[in-house]
């Protein structure tokens, strides 16, 4: 075994309970201490056979679960497959951005400026596609978006690896910079998009799934996989256990920090094209909560906001939760005000449920050792 | 342990810092006022000069630059001595220039502030200073309110829907109208679309007749034919909530939107569209930006547009000052230039998204026209 794979196995809590075929569980130290380690006793039993990712995939899918067999109940068109389509699209832009926040969260930092370059690419996107003609014209919008959003990561990489500024005040600083220069672009007008060739992501794909849903499932998957199988995911995951430990392994750690940035970059652009494309327009204050959107889908999916530990599939859960409670409580006709109260309160209690299994398995562990 | 040498550093980054206050005090003082007086100040004739300032509410708005432009224009063609002063869309500058203003005393001051959280303090810096003022589109406590009448936009925006909506056939039975609020905003966007529900109620075959006031924040549905869902006054947010509403709503339904401002009405019409609804939809909105003009000009859906002629408020608010001046009571609130758009009038005040003609007088802001200053700069309309 390498000493660089070494490092990065001992200090964090591997994705996807860290079932790499290439390092033997014995020879991890896990942040939350539970998952590969032999248990016995009572709850030792009761949980041995099941690690800490898996439960924590559980308790999210209970949730949803249960949200979903309140709003069957409640509301005759939750379980319409039009309305899963209508739910899918609702969080193909957060679930997009928010596969970029992971990556940056999981690397131990956060990136703020997603809510500057998806309402930036997105006007971006709508001026060029303008601009230009057919097939030709959106290629160029798309290119030039997706250049733009890798463009402001690669800017974010280097100003906190060069300029050691916190990743924290780097994106809100570009979040800000962006934002106002989506504003400018079109004197802060939204921008219809002529060409209605430009909505061809929220076109059928699959027989009624949409372009921008497969697109989104697509690189749920990708996303998965370079994290759960690849060098690059498990250096990622060393980057935010310990970003010293990571750098005395040898792994290039600016590097591999300005990458991270410049996908979460290129994520965010992609999510402002398909929201521009659904839209059939580009607008400068859209999607202006989403850095909390997508931060909060991402601790929800079970991953840690100190870095080095979480899972795509458990973001991809954490938005689907958020868009199957917004979906039913427009449904319900709930009233605006108690939609938010009522969808903070299942978010805390989503929350709640994770540190609760994340108690029961330390109660196992200690069973275990006794 | 502080380092040698540190205390002086510190002590020098303290009187830095005491000379950057004082500099901000100094700027936040002078209050951005561009400091020059009126254009054409001389020609007025005896007796019709008037002293104007203007708190602007954010001069790197293109929107809002465009009203101060507007302004120094009309000044000019008036003959009015006129100061402008950046409020940069903060209620810090709000107040900074409010006490530069009543220093100044001018004869009357027109103030745009964006945060209506310190409206009650250049209220009582006006009233403290004896200065009569107005206050533009954001209330302040003792000055004359100028501002759009949303219940007006909302009445002729269901009368507009009703009418096409009878044209079609449609009744009670059969249709049902949704109002996009944008409750964050607080109660102007409800007022539009409560309105528009009480003039539609009255008008559609077989329904309910309804009013304004029975609508609220809160209301959800109402009755058989009333839906109200929340936009969050941006297009993603109208498109999702919309979208996710209509999954509820039986697909023969018939529907008539009313959305309060453009981005909400293009985030409807694609969720419309997107859900396969909008050939048995109508549409009704507020705004006269270019995207919904050139709806309501090219899309059968979009039946009325209503019309808010910024570039006038302006020579309004002056012809205000006027009345002032001259001792005139105002009335509670003088409505701003507006009238709601159909495919039938829109190329009567637009040329593309310009206007290019003004809409008749209000009926609120009638007592304008005895100035004689809305004549002068030909926003008297007909």
């Amino acid at each position: 075994m390498s000493t660089e794979r070494q490092v990065a196995s001992t200090m964090h809590t591997p994705p996807h309970g860290a079932e790499s075929p290439r390092v033997p569980a014995e020879s991890r130290t896990l942040r939350t201490g539970t998952a590969s380690r032999p248990a016995t006793g009572p709850f030792g039993r009761l949980t041995g056979a099941i690690n800490d990712d898996t439960l924590a995939t559980l308790t999210l899918l209970l949730a949803i679960a249960g949200v979903g067999a309140y709003l069957t109940a409640a509301a005759d068109d939750f379980l319409s497959m039009s309305n899963i389509i209508t739910i899918l699209q609702t969080i193909a832009v957060i679930g997009i951005a928010s596969i970029g926040q992971s990556f940056a969260i999981f690397s131990g930092g956060f990136d703020l400026s997603v809510g500057g370059i998806l309402p930036l690419t997105g006007v971006l996107f709508a001026v060029i596609a303008n601009q230009g003609s057919g097939p030709g014209g959106l290629l160029t919008a798309l290119i030039a978006a997706l250049a733009v959003g890798g463009g402001v990561g690669l800017a974010n990489g280097l100003i906190i690896t060069k300029g050691r500024i916190n990743p924290l005040i780097t994106t809100l600083g570009t979040l800000s910079v962006c934002g106002g220069a989506a504003f400018l672009f079109n004197n802060g007008i939204t921008t219809p998009i002529e060409d209605v060739a430009a909505s061809v992501l929220a076109a059928p794909a699959l027989g009624r799934l949409t372009w921008d849903v497969v697109i989104y499932l697509m690189i749920v998957v990708i996303a998965s996989l370079v994290l759960g199988v690849t060098v690059l995911g498990r250096r990622i995951y060393a980057l935010g256990g310990s970003r010293e430990a990571a750098r005395r392994a040898g792994i290039d750690v600016d590097r591999l920090t300005i990458s991270v940035y410049v996908l979460s970059g290129v994520f965010a652009a992609l999510a402002g094209v398909v929201a521009a494309s659904q839209l059939q327009a580009g607008s400068p204050s859209s999607y202006s909560t989403i850095p909390l959107q997508t931060i909060t889908a991402v601790i929800l999916g079970g991953a840690s906001l100190y870095g080095g530990y979480g899972a795509i599939h458990g973001t991809f859960l954490g938005v689907l939760l958020i868009g199957v409670i917004a979906n039913g409580l427009n449904l319900l006709q709930i009233n605006t005000f108690y939609q938010q109260i009522i969808t903070g309160l299942v978010l805390l209690i989503a929350v709640g449920l994770t540190r609760a299994r994340a108690t029961l398995m330390r109660a196992a562990h200690s069973d275990g050792k006794e | 342990m502080r380092a040698p040498g540190k205390r002086s550093r510190n002590s020098l980054g303290r009187l830095t810092a005491a000379l950057a206050s004082l500099s901000l005090c100094v700027i936040a003082a002078a209050g951005c006022s561009d400091g020059t007086p009126a254009a054409g100040n001389g020609g007025a004739p005896a007796g019709e000069s008037l002293d104007v300032a203007f708190a602007s509410p954010n001069d790197q708005s293109a929107q809002f630059a465009g009203i101060t432009q507007s302004m120094r224009t009309y000044a000019g063609k008036l003959g009015y001595a006129l100061k402008v002063h950046d409020n940069q869309g903060t209620g810090t500058q709000a107040l900074a220039n409010a006490r530069v203003i009543a220093n100044a005393k001018p004869d009357v001051v027109i103030d745009w502030t964006l945060d209506a959280g310190v409206g009650k303090s250049l209220g009582a810096a006006f009233n403290r200073a004896g200065v009569p003022c107005i206050a533009m589109n954001t209330e302040i406590p003792g000055c004359s309110f100028f501002n759009i009448s949303n219940s007006q936009y909302g009445t002729e925006g269901g009368t507009n829907l009703a009418a096409a909506a009878k044209s079609r056939g449609w009744d009670a039975t059969n249709t049902t109208y949704i109002g996009v609020n944008f409750a964050a905003s607080g109660p102007n966007p409800l007022g539009a679309i409560a309105h528009g529900f009480e003039a539609f109620s009255k008008s559609l075959p077989g329904a309910k007749p309804v009013q304004a006031s029975e609508i609220t924040a809160g209301t959800t549905r109402l009755g058989d034919n009333y839906l109200q869902v929340d936009g969050g006054g941006t297009i993603e947010g109208t498109f999702n909530a919309l979208k996710a509403t209509l999954q509820g709503i039986p697909s023969d339904r018939n529907l008539a939107v009313f959305t309060p401002n453009d981005d909400m009405g293009q985030g409807a019409l694609r969720a419309l569209n997107s859900a396969g609804r909008a050939k048995n939809s109508l549409l009704a909105s507020i705004g006269s930006g270019a995207a919904g003009l050139k709806e309501l000009r090219t899309n059968p859906v979009w039946v009325s547009e209503g019309a808010v002629y910024l570039d006038y408020w302006a020579g309004y608010t002056l012809a205000m000052a006027r009345a002032l001046k001259d001792g005139k009571k105002l009335p509670e609130i003088t409505v701003a230039p507006q009238n709601t758009l159909t495919k039938e009038n829109v190329d009567t005040y637009f040329s593309g998204s310009t206007p290019k003609k003004a809409p008749p007088v209000p009926e609120g802001s009638a007592y304008l026209i005895e100035t004689g200053i809305l004549a002068k700069l030909g926003l008297q309309g007909v």
